[in-house]
């Protein structure tokens, strides 16, 4: 049987996910035995004309993480789209919009204003922090030619709203363990139905999480700065934030077994739409508080609930980005 | 938006409105954050037997929504295109930027 041939590439995200991939330590020469990688950025030197003279459909599998958010992204999208059977969205950037999705709060004025011209350590474009801050050009003749670069759009989005996507690996970045059980199901063949979540469980991390779960009533809401949960009972029991009621579980609860709250980043579970507005209902819900001023005095020590419960999915949050 | 419910304390389902009034300011601040005027959201308590304040309370909000206008739900507000050479610098972007504040000489150590 010919070898599979895959790729993996890194659109807007941290490079997490791609060394997510290179910890599966040894495993990674099982994948190599298994499979012939034709394009993956971080690790081999192909370049982008060795995709654009690939056949159509040439790639059994390729491999997206992070989201889409300027015109370099969304050329690879579309090219990797027309040369692979399956595209898989791997990690939240890719799945929800992730870390880079909460650039959706701002439009690319706003954030080339607070990257180039508003950072209090720029200097101008004499060297000398007089004259205009240079901000970056789509295109700037040098004397050797011209430069170019990519243009940032005003909204970042996630794969899937801008490609066809086949099948979805959640997780910032997923964990090497779901990476694995995600591989031996793409070499073996026995990929589910198209659309289907892969790597991770169809209930929540609080179905999974080991922590003990008593009725849950919340009097005063903590942050992991100034004080520290104990490591036996629910962490929003004890009123730390924790998103774990809404969160698609499948990381074996990395992040409760550490003392912290789940931030989310496994995504919806099934049957929930949005991720934030679901962690807003809940988490109200059970905070104990009979009096309607006492509510807003309570719920006002949660400094940042839109960032706080919808961490990862603002692109794929029912109202995508902030109206401007 | 109109979220309208029993008075607290006075619901045959005891405790839904208790559950709302938490979830609202948090709601609001999420809209907030969404770019979405706070006017057009409101919580008030109008029981089933206050027809006269419902439609105070609908009239009211009419009122308001129709002085703000339609709601532009995903808008991106258009950043000027992104500059490229040979092109005017949008104006905001071309001005040098404001001279900064003299700094006291530091002495020497």
């Amino acid at each position: 049987m010919a070898k599979l041939k895959i790729a993996s590439y890194w659109a807007a995200g941290c490079g997490g996910c791609d060394t997510a991939i290179l910890d599966l330590h040894e495993k990674i020469l099982d994948l190599a035995a298994a499979a012939e990688i034709l394009f993956w950025p971080i690790a081999l030197d192909a370049k982008y004309a060795d995709v654009e003279a690939l056949a159509e459909g040439a790639l059994d599998v390729t491999l997206v993480n992070g989201a889409i958010r300027s015109s370099e992204n969304e050329h690879l999208a579309k090219l990797l789209r027309a040369k692979s059977k399956t595209l898989v969205a791997f990690g939240s950037c890719a799945h929800l919009g992730g870390i880079p999705g909460l650039a959706n709060l701002f439009n690319r004025e706003q954030i080339v204003e607070c990257v180039y011209r508003d950072s209090p350590s720029l200097e101008g474009s004499n060297g000398n922090g007089q004259g205009a801050r240079v901000v970056p050009h789509t295109r700037t003749r040098v004397p050797e030619g011209e430069l170019t670069l990519p243009e940032l759009y005003d909204t970042v989005r996630t794969l899937d709203q801008t490609v066809p996507v086949d099948y979805y690996v959640p997780g910032c970045p997923p964990t090497p363990k779901q990476i694995w059980s995600v591989i031996e199901t793409i070499v073996a063949g026995k990929l589910p139905a198209r659309g289907a979540i892969l790597g991770a469980s169809e209930r929540t991390q609080c179905d999974e999480c080991p922590r003990t779960k008593h009725e849950k009533r919340i009097r005063e809401l903590k942050r992991i700065a100034t004080a520290q949960p104990d490591p036996e009972t629910c962490i929003l029991e004890q009123g730390f934030l924790c998103l774990g009621l809404v969160t698609r579980a499948g990381c074996d609860s990395r992040c409760q077994r550490s003392g912290v709250g789940c931030r989310g980043c496994y995504g919806p579970p099934p049957g929930v739409v949005d991720q934030g507005a679901k962690a807003l209902s809940a988490i109200a819900s059970i905070l104990e508080c009979d009096e309607e001023h006492a509510a807003e005095a309570l719920v006002a020590q949660i400094p940042d609930p839109l960032r706080s419960f919808n961490r990862f999915g603002i692109p794929s949050s029912l109202l995508r980005r902030r109206s401007l | 938006m109109l979220v309208a419910g029993c008075h607290p304390g006075d619901c045959h389902y005891i405790n839904g409105n208790h559950k709302t009034f938490r979830r609202m300011p948090l709601l609001h601040r999420f809209l907030e954050e969404y770019g979405i005027d706070p006017r057009r959201f409101r919580l008030e308590w109008v029981s089933a037997s206050e027809g006269d304040r419902f439609a105070q309370v609908v009239n009211s909000l009419t009122e308001t929504v129709r002085s703000l206008g339609p709601c532009r739900i995903g808008s991106e507000g258009k950043s000027p295109p992104q500059p490229s050479d040979g092109e005017a610098l949008p104006a905001g972007l071309a001005a040098p930027p404001p001279a900064a504040p003299a700094r006291a000489p530091q002495p020497e150590a």
